[in-house]
C-alpha cells in the first residue's frame, strides 16, 4: 500500500515537474546553445548591461520576453515560430514610463504601425548608430519616413547644428513626457519657445496668428528660402496676405516699405505698440 | 559687432583645453575609467560672400574639441557612475554641447546638460536695411531624480536659457530711418518638481513648474545720421529703462492605463502667466543737426498682461475581437488673456536754451484675446495580420474673441471643422510594407483671411527590404488647400515624392545609398495692395535633391562621405548648391586614430550674385580611445 502511495505521489510530482518544465520560458543559456554569438553580443550592449543592472533574472529571460519563441522553436528552430522583432508589449513590460504617452505625442505613429522597434531596433551584433539604441542618427531615422521634411532642411536657411541639420529630437518629443511635451501642450508657439523664450509672451499687444496657431503661422522651421525661415521669400507678401487694409502711404515700389519688419519690428507681440513698432 | 561672441568663445576654448587635459590625465591614471577624446583644427578656403555663408552655416577656421567622453565604472562592473560628454567645443562650430551624468547609487541620478549657440545674420538686403544679428544663446538644464522607491520616482529639475549679444535694427523717426543697436539681455529660469508612480495599475504623474523670464534690452544710436546720409536731422539720444518680467507657473497631470483590452492616456495642463512691463523710453532728435532745435519723445508706460491656459488631451483605444479596435481622441485648449497699458507720452520741442513746447498724452489702453479650441476624432481600425485598414471622422471647433486695443473693433468668430480619414496597409513582414492614407477636412467661416476652406491630403509609402542588405523606399505626399475668392482666393498645393535605394553590409562594415527627392510648393493668394489695387502673392518652390553616400571599413582605414546636389527651380527664388562631406579615419595603435575631413558648401542664386559662395573646409582630428 505504502509503495503504491509512494509511486502515486512520485508520479504526480514528476508529472507536475514536467508540466512546470514545459511552461518555463527558455533562458538565454538555452538560446545560446544555437545563438551563442548573438547572446554574447547582446550581453555587451547597453541594453543587456541595463538589464543585468536591474536584475540578472531579467537578463536571463530577456531572449524569451522580447522574441517570444513558441515551445516548438526549441524543437524545430524556424523564423516562423519566433518573433524576430519584439512586439510593443515586450518593450513596455519594462519601459512602463513610456506607457501611453507615445500615442498622445505622435498619434500618427501607432496609426501607421510605427512601434518601438521601428526606431529602437539595432542589431545585437552591430553597435547602435546613436543613443538611445537608435538604428540611425535621429535626423536620418526620422527622415527615412518624413522625407519632405528632411528635404526642406536642404534649403538655404534651416535649423542647423554645425554643418548638418539639427537633430529632430531637439524639437520633437516623440515620447511626450519631457518639458518639451509641456510646451507643446501650452501651444502659442509650443516647443519653439524652449529656445526662443523671448517670443513666449504674454504681450500687452499680441499678434493674432501667434496666439492662434503659434510660430507655424508664419515660419517653416525645417527650411526656407527666407533667412528668417518665413513661409514666403518676401516679408511683404506674407503680411499682405492677411492685412488688406494697409494705409496707402506704404508705397511698395520704394525699398523702405518692402520689408514690413523694418518698422513693425516687434511682430511677435509688443508691450508698447499696438502696431508692433520697435520697442 | 562680434563682441557678443567673444566671451563665449573664450569660455569654450578654456573648457575645451581643460576637458582635454582632464581626459588625457584621468584616462592614463584612473582604473575603471574609459573615454574618448578627439581634437583637431579646421581650415577654410573662402570664396564669395562670407556674410551669406555665415548666415547659413556660421562655420569658421580654428582649433576645436570635436568630442570628449569620460566614463567611470566601478571595477566590480555595473552602469557608469560618472559620465561626461562634450562635443563641438571651440570656435569653428556655431553649436556647443555638454552632458554630465552622475549616478552614485541605483537610486540617485544627477544630470546636467549644456547647449550653446552663436547666431549670425549679416545679409545686407539693401543699404537702407542694415539689419544684423550677433548674439549667443546658452541653455543649461540640471536635474536630480530619486528612483529608490518601488512605488514612485521623483525628479527635481532646473533649466536656464540666456540670450546675450547685439542686434542692429532701424528706428523710424522724423520721416527718416536711423540705425540703432539693441544690446540683448534676456534670461529665462524654470524650476520643476515631478512625481511619477510606477506600480499602480493606472500610472500617474504630476509636475509643477515655476518659470520666470526677464528682459532688459538696451538701445543706443549708431552714429546718429539717418541711413540715406542726406537728412540734416540727427538722432541725438536713444535710451530705454524698460524691463519686462513674466512669471510662468504651470501644472501638468497625466494618467495612463493599458491592459489587453484598453489603452487609455490623458493629460491635463494649466498655466497662468503674468507680464509686468515698465520703464522709460526716450528719443531725442537734433533738427537740422541741432541748429534749428530739438524734438524729444518720452514714453513713461507700464503694461501688464495675464494669460490663463487650460489644456487637456485624451486618447482611448478599445480592442475588440477579430483584430478590430476603436480609437477616440479628444483635445481641449482654452486660453484667455487680458492686458492693459497705462502711462504718459510726452513730446517736447524747442531750441537750446529757450523754453519750448511740451505736449502730453495720457495712455490708458485695455485689450483681451480669448481662444477656445476643441477637437475630437473617432476611428475604427482592423488588423488582419498582413492587411491593415483604418478610417474615421474628426471634428473641431475654434472660438476666438479679441479686441487688441480699447479703440479697436472687437472680433468674435466661431469656426467649425469636420473631416474624415481613410487608410490601409499591406505588410508582408520585413520584405514589403505598402501603406496609404487619405484625409479630407472642411472648415466653416474664417478667423484669419488665409485660413483654408478645404484641405485634402494623400500619403503613399512603400518600403521594401529586397534582401542581401538592399532596401528600397518610395514615398509620395500630396496636399491641396483652398479658400474662395470672396475670402482670399487661396490656392495651395504641396507635393513631395522621393525614392531611396540603400545597401548595408550585415556586419556594418560598408554601405551605400542613393536618394532623390522632389518637393513642389505652390501657393497663390490674392492680395489687396496698400493703394487698393489687386495683386497676387505667388510662392513657387520646386526643390530637387539628389544624394549619394557611402561608408566602408577596410582593415584600419574607414571612409564615409555624402554628396548632395540641391536645386530650386521655382519662380520665387531659384537657387542651387552643392553639399559635400567626406571623412577618412586611420586607426592607430593603443586606441589612437587620425581623421582627415573635408566639407564643401556652395550656393548660387539665379537672380543675384551678391549672396553666392563656395567654401571648402578641411581639417585633421587626432583621437584617442582609452
Amino acid at each position: 500500500m505504502k509503495a503504491r502511495a509512494l509511486l502515486l505521489i512520485g508520479g504526480l510530482a514528476l508529472g507536475a515537474l514536467s508540466l512546470l518544465a514545459e511552461e518555463k520560458a527558455p533562458s538565454k543559456d538555452d538560446c545560446a546553445a544555437c545563438h551563442e554569438d548573438v547572446v554574447k553580443a547582446f550581453e555587451q550592449t547597453a541594453h543587456g548591461a541595463a538589464m543585468a543592472r536591474r536584475s540578472p533574472e531579467i537578463l536571463a529571460r530577456s531572449c524569451a520576453v522580447c522574441h517570444a519563441p513558441a515551445p516548438a522553436h526549441l524543437e524545430e528552430p524556424s523564423t516562423a515560430n519566433v518573433r524576430r522583432k519584439p512586439a510593443e508589449e515586450a518593450c513596455l513590460s519594462c519601459h512602463q514610463d513610456r506607457l501611453g504617452s507615445l500615442a498622445l505625442a505622435t498619434p500618427g505613429h501607432p496609426r501607421s504601425g510605427v512601434s518601438c522597434t521601428a526606431c529602437h531596433a539595432p542589431s545585437h551584433l552591430v553597435p547602435p548608430a546613436a543613443e538611445p539604441m537608435l538604428a540611425a542618427a535621429p535626423t536620418n531615422l526620422c527622415g527615412s519616413c518624413h522625407r519632405a521634411e528632411a528635404a526642406r532642411f536642404r534649403l538655404p536657411y534651416a535649423h542647423r547644428e554645425g554643418a548638418g541639420p539639427m537633430d529632430c529630437t531637439r524639437c520633437h518629443d516623440v515620447h511626450g513626457l519631457s518639458p518639451r511635451g509641456r510646451l507643446s501642450q501650452a501651444k502659442d508657439g509650443g516647443v519653439c519657445l524652449d529656445c526662443h523664450t523671448e517670443k513666449a509672451g504674454p504681450f500687452v499687444y499680441p499678434h493674432a496668428p501667434q496666439r492662434l496657431d503659434g510660430c507655424l503661422s508664419c515660419h517653416t522651421p525645417h527650411g526656407s528660402a527666407n533667412p528668417r525661415l518665413l513661409v514666403r521669400r518676401q516679408v511683404a507678401d506674407l503680411c499682405l496676405e492677411c492685412h488688406s487694409r494697409v494705409p496707402a502711404f506704404h508705397n511698395l515700389s520704394s525699398a523702405r516699405y518692402r520689408d514690413c519688419t523694418r518698422c513693425h519690428a516687434e511682430v511677435h507681440g509688443s508691450n508698447r505698440s499696438p502696431v508692433f513698432f520697435q520697442e | 559687432m562680434d563682441d557678443g561672441e567673444a566671451p563665449m568663445r573664450k569660455m569654450m576654448r578654456s573648457a575645451a583645453v581643460a576637458l582635454f587635459a582632464l581626459g588625457t590625465a584621468a584616462g592614463a591614471a584612473a582604473q575603471g575609467l574609459q573615454g574618448d577624446v578627439a581634437a583637431g583644427y579646421a581650415w577654410m578656403d573662402e570664396g564669395g560672400s562670407l556674410s551669406s555663408f555665415r548666415t547659413q552655416y556660421n562655420l569658421g577656421e580654428a582649433s576645436f574639441l570635436e568630442a570628449l567622453t569620460l566614463e567611470w565604472t566601478r571595477p566590480s562592473g555595473g552602469p557608469p557612475v560618472f559620465s561626461l560628454k562634450a562635443w563641438d567645443l571651440g570656435d569653428p562650430a556655431p553649436d556647443h554641447h555638454g552632458r554630465l551624468l552622475f549616478q552614485p547609487t541605483a537610486a540617485w541620478r544627477f544630470e546636467v546638460a549644456y547647449d550653446g549657440r552663436n547666431s549670425f545674420y549679416g545679409l545686407q538686403d539693401s543699404p537702407v536695411n542694415p539689419r544684423a544679428d550677433r548674439w549667443s544663446i546658452e541653455r543649461w538644464r540640471a536635474s536630480v531624480a530619486y528612483d529608490g522607491w518601488n512605488a514612485a520616482r521623483i525628479t527635481l529639475a532646473f533649466r536656464q536659457s540666456q540670450r546675450e549679444g547685439d542686434v542692429d535694427r532701424v528706428l523710424y523717426g522724423l520721416n527718416a530711418f536711423y540705425p540703432m543697436r539693441v544690446r540683448l539681455d534676456e534670461r529665462f529660469r524654470e524650476g520643476s518638481l515631478r512625481f511619477e508612480t510606477k506600480t499602480l495599475p493606472v500610472r500617474l504623474f504630476f509636475e509643477q513648474s515655476f518659470g520666470n523670464f526677464d528682459r532688459e534690452n538696451r538701445w543706443r544710436p549708431l552714429g546718429g545720421r539717418d541711413l540715406s546720409g542726406h537728412d540734416p536731422d540727427l538722432l541725438g539720444r536713444l535710451a530705454t529703462t524698460q524691463k519686462d518680467s513674466v512669471d510662468l507657473p504651470s501644472t501638468r497631470l497625466g494618467a495612463f492605463f493599458r491592459n489587453a483590452r484598453w489603452d487609455v492616456a490623458a493629460t491635463a495642463f494649466y498655466s497662468r502667466s503674468d507680464l509686468d512691463s515698465a520703464g522709460l523710453s526716450s528719443k531725442v532728435f537734433e533738427v537740422g543737426g541741432g541748429t534749428i532745435g530739438q524734438i524729444s519723445y518720452l514714453e513713461d508706460l507700464a503694461g501688464s498682461a495675464t494669460q490663463d491656459t487650460r489644456a487637456a488631451d485624451f486618447r482611448a483605444v478599445f480592442r475588440l475581437e477579430g483584430g478590430w479596435s476603436l480609437r477616440f481622441l479628444g483635445n481641449y485648449r482654452r486660453s484667455d488673456a487680458d492686458s492693459d497699458l497705462m502711462g504718459l507720452l510726452l513730446l517736447h520741442a524747442g531750441r537750446p536754451g529757450l523754453p519750448g513746447l511740451t505736449l502730453s498724452l495720457p495712455k490708458d489702453d485695455r485689450g483681451f484675446f480669448n481662444v477656445n479650441d476643441r477637437s475630437a476624432a473617432l476611428e475604427a481600425a482592423w488588423d488582419g495580420g498582413a492587411f491593415h485598414a483604418w478610417g474615421g471622422l474628426f471634428a473641431g471647433r475654434r472660438g476666438v474673441d479679441y479686441r487688441r486695443s480699447q479703440d479697436g473693433a472687437a472680433f468674435s468668430q466661431d469656426r467649425n471643422t469636420s473631416g474624415y480619414r481613410l487608410g490601409g496597409a499591406w505588410d508582408a513582414g520585413d520584405r514589403l510594407r505598402l501603406d496609404g492614407e487619405f484625409e479630407h477636412g472642411s472648415f466653416e467661416r474664417y478667423v484669419l483671411r488665409v485660413d483654408p476652406e478645404t484641405v485634402d491630403r494623400l500619403t503613399l509609402r512603400l518600403r521594401s527590404r529586397l534582401g542581401r542588405g538592399w532596401s528600397l523606399s518610395l514615398q509620395g505626399r500630396f496636399e491641396r488647400a483652398d479658400n474662395p475668392s470672396s475670402q482670399r482666393g487661396l490656392d495651395h498645393s504641396a507635393d513631395a515624392y522621393g525614392a531611396r535605394l540603400s545597401w548595408d553590409d550585415p556586419q556594418g562594415k560598408a554601405g551605400a545609398h542613393l536618394a532623390v527627392d522632389r518637393n513642389r510648393i505652390r501657393t497663390r493668394t490674392d492680395l489687396v495692395l496698400p493703394g487698393g489695387e489687386a495683386s497676387l502673392s505667388d510662392y513657387d518652390l520646386r526643390l530637387w535633391t539628389l544624394e549619394a553616400g557611402g561608408y566602408v571599413t577596410v582593415g584600419r582605414l574607414s571612409f564615409d562621405g555624402t554628396l548632395l546636389r540641391i536645386k530650386d527651380s521655382g519662380g520665387t527664388w531659384p537657387s542651387s548648391g552643392w553639399v559635400g562631406d567626406g571623412r577618412a579615419t586611420l586607426a592607430g595603435p593603443k586606441g589612437t586614430r587620425l581623421s582627415l575631413f573635408a566639407q564643401r558648401r556652395s550656393y548660387d542664386e539665379v537672380r543675384s550674385a551678391a549672396g553666392d559662395f563656395r567654401f571648402t573646409r578641411y581639417g585633421a582630428v587626432i583621437g584617442w580611445r582609452f
